[in-house]
């Protein structure tokens, strides 16, 4: 997956292309700093890091949202325009609840 | 009076709810796509137009809900109306023939006259077929109408699950959710008060000039006389 490729790189810059507007904002806000620095740096930076392994997965789309399940990890993306954007990344399941994030739009 | 006018005067009944209908479903369309655009802007979003919107999910288990609460409702109307009676409404028939009727009553077979239609004339599968087309009719369109719910209902519950950071649900879970069964119940209490109110309060006011009130002089007791 582009994204986790990017990581593993630790090209942050690539890895932020792939965000939605509102994750990038919601990473800077809390970071206090660029998302391309964010994303690889900190809690975020390990997480998502630890989670480069395997790439394959599944998705499913429903409408304009859609998760992709790797074996490491759950992701969250969003339609924007005509291009795919990752709304969460980092994600455990938690029972009966939205799933926790370590990067995520607010 | 020309022809044409005289047409649209003979059809202005179902000319008349046709547009309305038209009218209400494109402004659905107009609002419901600005409500979505609200919120694809708070997320840093691009909007969409009103022609992609109308192909979502989220339009489509909003009309189908509605559709098929009101096709249920004629259904209903229509079957109940056969068995079922209300002493002084001008929508049940008089009291001394619940039933299919007799053939006599119907005009069909050999009590048929030269304009009935052509499958009202001969006793057979078309007879009995024709007799229960507006029911089959209706009941169909509501079939297929809480079918397409279902669908776009389980896919529009999706989309909000995974946009709240949840799992998505297939359809078959989905017909055991309360938000299935909720968007159906609530259109459906509200179709059925509807159709008792009418019934019963349509024993004791008038409308006059329209068929599904009794002329404004008939009392109360009199039951199935249309003005």
């Amino acid at each position: 997956m582009a994204f986790y490729d990017a990581v593993d790189r630790a090209d942050g810059g690539a890895a932020c292309d792939l965000l939605a507007p509102v994750t990038v904002e919601s990473l800077e806000d809390d970071a206090d700093e660029s998302c391309s620095e964010a994303v690889l740096d900190g809690e975020v930076g390990e997480t998502l890091t630890a989670r480069t392994g395997d790439a394959s997965g599944s998705a499913t789309v429903a409408g304009r949202q859609a998760q992709v399940v790797l074996a490491d990890d759950v992701l969250f993306l969003t339609v924007s325009g005509t291009t795919w954007r990752i709304v969460a990344a980092g994600c455990d399941p938690r029972p009966d609840r939205p799933y926790d994030c370590v990067l995520e739009g607010a | 009076m020309t022809a044409r006018r005289s047409g649209l005067r003979r059809n202005s009944l179902s000319l008349f709810f046709g547009a309305l209908f038209v009218a209400a479903l494109v402004g659905q369309a107009i609002s419901g796509v600005a409500l979505f655009n609200e919120e694809q802007r708070s997320a840093g979003l691009d909007p969409i137009g009103i022609g992609e919107y109308v192909t979502t999910s989220a339009f489509a288990v909003d009309v189908t809900e509605n559709w098929q609460s009101e096709f249920l409702q004629f259904l209903l109307f229509v079957g109940a109306t056969v068995f079922f009676l209300q002493r002084g409404s001008p929508e049940s028939k008089p009291l001394d023939d619940p039933g299919r009727e007799s053939d006599e009553k119907q005009k069909v077979a050999e009590f048929s006259t030269a304009d009935s239609p052509a499958w009202a004339r001969v006793r057979g599968w078309r007879l009995s077929l024709y007799s229960r087309s507006l029911s089959l009719v209706m009941g169909t369109i509501f079939v297929l109408s809480w079918l397409t719910q279902s669908v776009t209902g389980a896919v529009a519950y999706s989309e909000q699950q995974m946009h709240d950071l949840q799992d998505p649900v297939t359809w078959s879970q989905y017909l055991l959710l309360p938000d299935f069964w909720s968007r159906t119940l609530q259109n459906w209490q509200s179709e059925f008060l509807a159709v008792a109110a009418m019934v019963v309060l349509s024993i004791y006011l008038r409308e006059r000039g329209s068929p599904e009130s009794k002329p404004v002089g008939t009392p109360h007791a009199a039951t199935g006389v249309e003005g």
